[in-house]
């Protein structure tokens, strides 16, 4: 890692994407990327589309991806950083360093204020919380993600949500 | 005697280690290929430590 006396190379900018690779191991989600098991940076030009930089990225580095969605945002890191997650096959990136994601608490924001702190399990938490609402909503994301991301989503569903089905 | 400069990635998967000519294209194309970015020569002499001379 970089630290005081090597400053290193790091991502910055007015717009970074944080990217949360996932694949489902059985019927647990992981976390993995090319730089370990942990949140990817990439830098998004002024004239870039963060959707399309994240996709090409995800499909150059790691492999096709089966979803990449935008999920939140927030200042972060010295700019704003938008949040993705990418749906990977198992079989693209098993060889991958990769830890099981673990439920966490949201990050809860004030009527009109952001939250003092995020973790990067409380934005991926999010991120696994809008994708089981995608399934439901979104026919292509449903089509994508039948099967066992599906069944795994389904945890992720709101209690109100999922009543209503 | 050549200065021997080592870049580290903050995404911790990326170490290098040699002279600034060696170092140069591989932290340009590991920035480039996997966090989207454009790495000047500059850049890079000024994120590197020397290790050895």
């Amino acid at each position: 890692m970089a630290n005081s006396t090597n400053p290193g190379l790091d991502v910055d900018g007015a717009v970074q994407a944080e990217v949360f690779v996932l694949w489902l191991d059985d019927a647990t989600p992981r976390l993995t990327g090319p730089c370990g098991a942990e949140p990817w940076y990439l830098e998004i030009g002024a004239q870039q589309d963060p959707l399309d930089v994240v996709a090409a990225a995800t499909r150059r580095v790691v492999g096709e991806p089966v979803v990449v969605h935008s999920t939140s945002w927030r200042t972060d890191r010295g700019g704003v950083v938008l949040s993705f997650v990418a749906v990977i096959d198992a079989a693209v990136v098993r060889s991958l360093a990769a830890i099981p994601v673990e439920r966490r608490d949201l990050a809860r924001s004030g009527a009109t204020t952001a939250p003092e702190s995020i973790a990067y399990q409380q934005v991926l938490e999010h991120g696994l919380r809008h994708l089981a609402w995608l399934v439901q909503d979104d026919e292509l994301v449903a089509e994508r993600l039948s099967g066992g991301w599906s069944a795994v989503l389904a945890g992720y569903l709101p209690e109100p949500f999922r009543n209503l089905h | 005697m050549t200065e021997i400069r080592e870049v580290t990635c903050a995404c911790g998967a990326f170490q290098v280690r040699g002279t600034l000519d060696e170092v140069l294209p591989l932290v340009q194309a590991h920035g480039r290929d996997v966090h989207n970015m454009d790495v000047t020569a500059d850049q890079v002499l000024a994120m590197s430590v020397v290790v050895t001379s």
